[in-house]
Order: C-alpha cells, then structure tokens, then sequence
C-alpha cells in the first residue's frame, strides 16, 4: 500500500503544503476556499449522476418504444400466428428487423386492425423484460464506450 | 485507516460509492489544488480545472484498472486535466511559446490570490524561465513531494532523466536566488 494513502497526518500534511505555497510562492486562497469547493464538486458530482441517469431513461423509452413496434410488426406480418414467448421475442425481433432492412415494408401487408388485434397478445411486461434482458445490456455497453472516448 | 483495496472497492460499490468519494475528495482536494496551481497559475484557473479533475476521477472510477496507485492515477487526471486547459487556453490567445512565459508571470501579478514579494515573485520569474517540463519536474517533486517513480508514471519520463533535470534546476535556483539574496543585503 501506497504511504501516502494515510489518514493519520492528513491535515497536518495540508496545513504543511499550504504553507509551503503561500510563503514560498505568494500564493494565496480566499477564506474557506476547501470547504467550499468541496460542496461545489459534490453538487456537480450528483448533477451529473442526475443527468446520466436522465439520458440513460430516455434511451430506455426510446428503446422500449422501437421494441414495442419491432414485435408487434413481427407477430403481425412476418408471424401472424405464432404466440410470443419471451425466449423467442428478440429472435422474432431480429428477424423483422432484418427483413425489414431487406424487403421493407408494403403499407398494404400492414392493416391497422391487425396490429391492434396483435398488440392485444404482448403485455407491457413482456416488453419490459425485454427490454431489460436484452436492451440495457446494450446500453450499458454504449453508456461504457461514450465514457472510455 | 483503510487499505487502498478495500478503498477502491467502495469507490466502485453503488452503496458506498458516494460515502468513498467524499473521503476521496478530504483526502485529495487540497494536494491536488496545489499541484494544479502551480501549473495553470491562477487561483480561479485553478478552481475550475479542479472541479473538472474531480468530476472526470467520479467519472472514470469504473474504468480505473489499478495499473498504477489511486494516488498516481489521479495526479496523472489532475495534470492532464491542467495540459488541457493550457493547451486550450493558448489556442484561444494564439500564443507561441516565448509568450507563454511571459504570460505566466503577467497571470501571476494580476491574480488577485497572489500575494508574494520581490523574493518570491524572483523564484517565480526564474520557475517561468524554465523549460516547461524541468518546471513541472521541479515542482512535483519539491512543493508536491511526489516520488520519482510517481512523476515518472505521470510524466511518462525515465526515472534517470528526472533524477538529472531535478538536481539541475535546484542548482540554477540556488544559484539564482542567492545571487537575489546578495542584491537585496547589498541594497540594504
């Protein structure tokens, strides 16, 4: 272990360095300076936490909204029959995402009641525990790539 | 007193996460001040890049792979987060490097936390005169007193090439300031 990473003389070790620079090199802080400082790093710190955890929900509903329709256009166009069960949905998602890229999507395969009648089969838990296992996953991940740039 | 192990596995616990910073910033707020004023002058240059220091080592933590002590680390945040400042500073003013010196001193007399006298203000005209990184080896190793290896790690400098520039400078500052000293006896 690091000596310096010691409590014991901590203050003592300040006042020194204080001194040293204010008689040394003339430089000078404005009364209270540390302790104020302090509270101003530790507001920044949790506005940031605040604001990370912001981005991350939005992100979350964003997500949760594209998964919504990726299932639902799934079950309703390319698995018209098929009853979701969870460990299937990201690969019926996948699917229709893929094939969406590739053929897109004629208005005409998509009417209106059967998404209703489809959207009715997928529970918002469903949807929620998708996106949890699957989509926070990735988010962490990108959240973790942003911070290492 | 707690082991920098365990130290650095409640930085990196969301329970006591929040609890370890505090402690990390009684521990480290001053020293790093120091070190950041020396190098970016000015108490309120160095407030600021301060608090961008603290909040880059929060946001860092879950990256830090322990290569290096947490105590090496974060001099190494506080310093670069100061290089970036200067460097972006001297974009902004389109300074050359003569002018950097000669900035050094003007921030020096027009900050309003600076409060030294012909001998000091001496020492800080001989430290401006300096080739940037003796300065820096200089004062991380006599005002922050930092090892060798720790500045070397910083600096990423040979530990050898620290040694020579260290004992060099402390040299050519004796030599100056007593030449100050006999100038002021001699005035009196």
């Amino acid at each position: 272990m690091d000596s310096k990473f010691k409590i014991d003389g901590q203050i003592s070790f300040d006042s020194q360095m204080h001194k040293i620079h204010s008689e040394e090199l003339g430089f000078k802080t404005p009364e209270d300076y540390f302790s104020k400082s302090k509270m101003e790093i530790l507001e920044k710190v949790s506005n940031q936490k605040e604001e990370s955890f912001n981005i991350f929900s939005r992100k979350r509903i964003v997500w949760s909204a594209a998964a919504t329709i990726a299932i639902i256009v799934a079950l309703t166009v390319f698995k018209p029959n098929a009853i979701p069960s969870m460990d299937k949905i990201p690969a019926i998602v996948s699917d229709t995402i893929d094939n969406l890229k590739t053929n897109g999507l004629a208005q005409n395969e998509l009417e209106e009641n059967d998404i209703l009648i489809t959207s009715l089969f997928i529970s918002d838990n469903e949807i929620d525990e998708f996106v949890d296992d699957y989509v926070l996953e990735e988010l962490v991940y990108e959240e973790v790539m942003a911070n290492n740039n | 007193m707690t082991g920098e192990g365990e130290f650095i596995r409640d930085l990196l616990d969301n329970k006591e996460k929040d609890k370890a910073f505090k402690k990390l910033l009684d521990l480290y707020q001053e020293r790093l001040y120091w070190h950041i004023r020396k190098l970016v002058i000015t108490h309120e240059n160095a407030d600021d890049v301060l608090q961008n220091t603290f909040l880059r080592i929060y946001k860092s933590l879950p990256n830090f792979q322990q290569k290096s002590s947490l105590h090496t680390w974060m001099y190494r945040i506080a310093y670069n987060e100061s290089l970036r400042f200067l460097e972006e500073n001297k974009k902004k003013y389109h300074l050359s490097l003569d002018d950097v010196g000669n900035k050094y001193l003007n921030n020096l007399v027009d900050d309003t936390f600076f409060e030294g006298d012909e001998i000091q203000l001496k020492l800080q005209r001989i430290l401006s005169e300096l080739p940037e990184k003796e300065r820096q080896i200089f004062q991380m190793k006599y005002y922050d007193d930092l090892k060798f290896r720790e500045i070397s790690a910083i600096l990423k400098i040979k530990e050898g090439t620290l040694k020579s520039s260290y004992y060099n400078t402390v040299k050519h500052i004796e030599k100056n300031m007593l030449a100050v000293e006999l100038f002021t006896k001699y005035q009196v």
